[in-house]
């Protein structure tokens, strides 16, 4: 009885702490730009970007590292706008949330879940020792001048890394994403850690203006057009 | 309307259903020891042939259902963290499948990956390293293939490899010279399954620590092996037959250690394919005595007749034997020793049409058609010993033997309006070469560097020429007697021993200011024999002697040097002019003349490089020329050059002066796939050795002149490319203006050659789809000689294509369409020429087979012109007929 008791609490312990496995993953960035000289200042600037990605089971979280600087240079603003290092990208099996801050304002954007089709292909390569295989997608989006831009996405993930998570909100692959590359700009993961212990939960964003993507889209539209008059 | 609508919807179904009905499912569950199901386990099928990937995820209780295609090989894997991974592969039939899987913790899971990112090319100032597993796809056979799939590398179709525009002159592998590092060996012969990284190294030195120091040209290549590559024998042979006799044996055999390597590379052949043409080995003349030629003005010996066989490209058969036997042994960690012997024997018969318009006095055409027949032999072998001690100091030393034989049998057929004959030449050269050299190279102090390099070097070279005619040629010239047939001997020997050395201190002052001196001293000690006779049908011998042919002279030559050059820097440009002084003296002594003379002589160079990065980089080089006459130009007595020829040489003659200068851009974009390279260079020539041509018909009789009037040439060259997709489009084109004077009959006349060539070109690289690669080139010439004008016009245009299909065929087929037109003459040809091949490979196996056949369309000659003095040559140049050949390789 004891003995039944005891295995009883080992795996119900096995259990919970299984539900509140996590990994964490940090990526750097890298301009895939060499045609003008490498070492300008806003490639530098961009190439110091840092991002962690924390994902459970059940969460994931995607944010950039903030620099602890009371000066951030003009480059530094570009690069962080363009490499969305100060976007956070939350998803759960409920909803798709990402939080952005325009003009000292923060709002929080409900997004469709799974807007990439993946192509995935049988191509492969190994990062550190993992074996990677490569995917394919077309990203179609509508700027803030309302033209649509189709930019390319390739992304590597790692089946042996069974979450199904990556940079900037990307999922739905068979594994972790450790690269991902769009247009110029590649993410690309410096460390895994896998933590064991019990950890809090991901933390959902919930300061914030709630709105739809459409809502966020016509806001942007009409932000432009105020500056442009 | 509706009807359409249910039509349509109908067939969808169908097609959804029969695309269904193509597919199996393969159920179960994941578990783990504890027999605890596994959810959001990975499982991954990976189709063996060319089809889509499959995935599923277990759910809550492990279970997964995954779709695959019907009659397909999988190699499913299923993952989970902390678990080790497990491999299966299965084969669907039609019916579904089920597969249970329990998977075992990983004792050795880590708490933290650190992930080194590689990136695919890295560029470091002189050094891009290119990692190859991120370029290749698995179907390449050779380095030639996986270097075309490197941004940036281009390899031709003989394999010469450039990089970024510039020439790779050296290929290196693990850091040591491959064979003689010519290219061509390398990146047809190195599997290309062995290949892990591809380094390229700009401004290349052996000498590690004269790098940054000893100005280079050479772009060295350095191919590093996979880990499990290092400790290998690979190699493949080919053996093949073919219609009407035709056969190949071509084994190519490696054994690579990091201690020791040895290549074995055999050719046995009659279909004209050449491993290792003469040209190839004439680059291994260079890389002896690099700063000997730096210094500038140095002269150039007699060459031997040999070299005329080295050019040739286009003959009607060819044999060939060829064997290549390289070693290279690691002594100790700081010695090595390495040689190769490398041995040729080639049969060759050519065949020319030419017709020749001479320019002069009375305008006239000869028509000559020369056939010829030539056994070549050569063996050189190379023994070099290197020792690093340490990083402060490297010697090095070479020798270096070459033993040739050549013969050769030809007839000559020269038609004109007073001269109609044949004529059979028979030449027999003989030729020795020994080199010997030592390197050494030293560390001094922080801010010095010495080295000195000293090397000794005897040629011998005995050609005989016999010319057998049945009428009289060069008549008033020779002094021939009668006879039924004439038969001319020549006999030439021709003796050099050649030392020279120089110390050299490169002084680094601070980063950006740099002082060379050097010293040094060019010996040359000559003697040239030669007879002239005519050996008649009685057995006796007609000397010319009497006539005033024959020579017999001494030619010491000695060049004794100082030479200062300041490399500075200023920003992204590095200048650095120089000034070399030298002091000649020489002695020609002949039967009845002594000559001595000294010069002293100042040449200047100067060299500007501005790069604005590492992909884009303007250069600039100018220098003063100064050239020395060869011992043949010095011999005063007569000599028969050729049947229609007789010369004679002035050994008063002094040294020619010219100034070179060039300009080279090049920039490369590895993101926006556009390559481009702009090159101009100029000429001019102040003093040159010039021929003075008495012309009687096709007769000349040349004696020779130091002319003094100034004489241009000029070269524009451009190429740019551009990859937009999957297609590289290219344009080459270039422009040359040449002036020269020609003194003809004690007339002076000045010749202006004009040529003007336009390619465009665009090449597909599909993965799939079959790749082709097309092309259209116009050339116009354009001649001006006395007064009149002569325009010939070409248009080319080529197909290549590459078809891989049905996994294990590539098909390969060219095809070259050229419209001549000599436009004075108004001569028209229309020629074109197609080879095709069918290789079968099962992926993995040791055994390929091919079907080729070359000049699909049994094409005869081809067609081209050229412009030299008072004489424009249209000629016909015969190739080898069509050939068709089953080959079969076997892969070690």
């Amino acid at each position: 009885m004891k003995k039944s008791f005891l295995f009883f609490i080992l795996l119900l312990v096995n259990f919970i702490s299984a539900q509140n496995h996590q990994v964490h993953i940090n990526y750097n960035l890298k301009l895939d730009n060499k045609s003008n000289s490498s070492s300008t200042e806003l490639s530098r600037a961009f190439e110091s970007q840092k991002f962690k990605l924390f994902a459970s089971r059940s969460q994931s979280l995607f944010f950039g590292i903030k620099k602890i600087s009371n000066e951030i240079t003009k480059a530094e603003k570009i690069a962080s706008i363009y490499t969305r290092s100060n976007d956070k990208f939350y998803i759960d099996s409920k909803k798709t949330i990402l939080e952005k801050e325009v003009s000292g304002k923060i709002y929080l954007i409900e997004k469709k879940r799974n807007f990439i089709k993946w192509k995935i292909t049988k191509e492969n390569r190994k990062i550190g020792n993992y074996i990677c295989f490569k995917a394919t997608g077309v990203l179609s989006k509508k700027n803030y001048k309302d033209e649509k831009v189709k930019t390319d996405i390739i992304a590597w993930y790692c089946p042996e890394i069974n979450y199904s998570i990556g940079p900037l909100g990307y999922d739905g692959l068979p594994g972790a994403i450790l690269e991902l590359q769009i247009a110029k700009i590649k993410y690309y993961a410096t460390k895994v850690i896998f933590v064991k212990e019990d950890l809090e939960k991901i933390k959902e964003p919930s300061k914030g203006e709630r709105m739809t993507e459409d809502e966020f889209e016509e806001f942007n539209k009409k932000k432009y057009q105020d500056r442009k008059s | 309307m509706s009807f359409k609508l249910y039509f349509i919807l109908f067939l969808l179904f169908i097609a959804g259903f029969s695309l269904n009905a193509q597919n199996i499912t393969v159920s179960g569950k994941v578990q783990d020891s504890l027999k605890t199901p596994l959810d959001y386990a990975n499982i991954l099928a990976v189709p063996e042939r060319d089809s889509e990937l499959r995935f599923a995820i277990t759910k809550d209780n492990g279970g997964y259902q995954l779709k695959l295609e019907q009659n397909q090989t999988y190699k499913i894997t299923v993952s989970y963290l902390g678990y080790l991974p497990q491999e299966i592969v299965i084969t669907t039939t039609k019916e579904n499948l089920t597969k249970n899987f329990t998977l075992q913790v990983n004792h050795n899971q880590l708490d933290e990956v650190t992930l080194n990112y590689t990136p695919p090319i890295t560029v470091k100032k002189d050094t891009t390293i290119y990692r190859v597993d991120k370029f290749v796809t698995g179907e390449e056979r050779k380095l030639k293939d996986v270097l075309k799939k490197l941004p940036g590398v281009e390899v031709d179709r003989a394999g010469n490899v450039t990089v970024q525009g510039k020439k790779v002159t050296k290929v290196l592998v693990e850091g040591k010279t491959f064979f003689t590092g010519n290219s061509k060996l390398a990146v047809n012969n190195i599997p290309a399954d062995a290949v892990d990284e591809i380094e390229v190294l700009d401004n290349y030195n052996d000498v590690a620590m004269l790098k940054g120091l000893q100005d280079t040209e050479d772009l060295a290549m350095n191919i590093k092996l996979k880990e499990d590559k290092k400790n290998f024998a690979f190699g493949d042979v080919e053996v093949g037959a073919g219609i009407k006799d035709r056969y190949v044996i071509h084994p190519n055999l490696f054994y690579y250690s990091p201690k020791t390597n040895v290549n074995l590379i055999g050719d046995l052949n009659n279909t004209g394919s050449k491993s290792f043409t003469f040209r190839d080995y004439l680059e291994f003349e260079g890389g002896f005595g690099k700063l000997m030629s730096d210094s500038g003005g140095y002269f150039n010996l007699f060459n031997s007749d040999f070299a005329q066989y080295l050019t040739n490209q286009d003959f009607k058969s060819n044999t060939n034997q060829f064997g290549a036997l390289n070693i290279r042994q690691a002594i100790n960690e700081v010695t090595d020793i390495s040689g190769y012997v490398i041995s040729s024997k080639a049969k060759v018969e050519t065949q020319n049409n030419i017709t020749n318009q001479y320019n002069f006095g009375e305008p006239f055409t000869e028509n000559r058609t020369t056939t010829n027949n030539a056994n070549t032999f050569f063996t050189i072998g190379k023994v070099t010993i290197d020792y690093d001690p340490t990083f402060k100091e490297d010697f090095a030393y070479n020798s270096f033997v070459k033993v040739t034989n050549n013969t050769s049998n030809g007839l000559i057929n020269t038609n004109s309006i007073n001269q109609n004959n044949t004529i059979n030449t028979l030449t027999d050269i003989v030729g020795l070469n020994l080199k010997q050299n030592v390197s050494y190279s030293r560390k001094l102090s922080k801010k010095h560097t010495g080295t000195l390099e000293a090397t000794y070097n005897y040629k011998n070279d005995e050609p005989l020429v016999n010319w057998l005619t049945n009428q009289e040629i060069l008549p008033g010239l020779i002094p021939l007697q009668t006879d039924a047939v004439f038969n001319i001997l020549q006999t030439k020997t021709v003796k050099t021993h050649n030392a020279s050395a120089i110390v050299k201190d490169y002084w680094v002052v601070n980063n950006f200011n740099h002082l060379y001196t050097s010293l040094g001293v060019n010996a040359a000690f000559n003697s040239f024999e030669n007879q002239d006779v005519q050996q008649l049908s009685n057995g006796e011998i007609n000397n010319f002697n009497s006539a005033g042919f024959g020579n017999a002279l001494k030619y010491n030559f000695i060049d004794t040097f100082v030479g200062l050059e300041y490399k500075f820097q200023t920003g992204i440009t590095t200048f650095k002019p120089a000034l070399y002084y030298h002091f000649y003296n020489w002695q020609v002594n002949q039967q009845d003349s002594q000559i001595s003379k000294t010069k002293a002589l100042a040449l200047p160079q100067l060299t500007i490089k501005t790069e604005f990065n590492s992909s884009q980089k303007l250069n600039f080089k100018y220098k003063l020329n100064a050239r020395f006459p060869t011992v043949n130009r010095l011999a005063n007595n007569f000599m028969l050059s050729s049947f229609n020829s007789v010369s004679r040489g002035n050994p008063d003659l002094d040294n020619t002066l010219y100034h070179s200068a060039s300009l080279t851009y090049y920039k490369f974009s590895l993101f926006k796939n556009l390559n481009l390279n702009l090159s101009t260079s100029f000429n001019k020539k102040i003093k040159d050795y010039k021929s003075v041509t008495q012309l009687d018909g096709i007769n000349q009789f040349n004696t020779q002149i130091l002319f003094e009037q100034p004489e241009h040439s000029w070269n524009i060259n451009g190429r740019i490319a551009k990859k937009i997709n999957k297609i590289k489009y290219q344009f080459r084109g270039s422009y040359r203006y040449r002036d020269f004077f020609q003194i003809v009959n004690t007339e002076t006349n000045k010749n202006i050659s004009k040529n003007v060539s336009g390619t465009l070109s665009a090449e597909t690289s599909f993965k799939k789809h079959p790749n082709i690669e097309i092309g259209y080139t116009k050339d116009f010439n354009n001649y001006r000689s006395s007064g009149s004008i002569s325009k010939f016009e070409n248009d080319a245009f080529f197909v290549n294509l590459e078809y891989d299909f049905l996994e294990d065929f590539i098909f390969k087929a060219d095809y070259n369409l050229d419209n001549y037109q000599n436009k004075s003459l108004n001569i028209k040809n229309t020629f074109d020429t197609a080879n095709a091949s069918l290789f079968y490979q099962v992926e993995d196996s040791a055994w390929g087979f091919e079907i080729n056949a070359t000049n699909l369309f049994n094409t005869q000659f081809k067609q081209d012109n050229s412009f030299s003095d008072f004489l424009i040559s249209d000629s016909k140049t015969f190739i080898l007929p069509r050939i068709i050949m089953f080959k079969v390789a076997y892969k070690l």
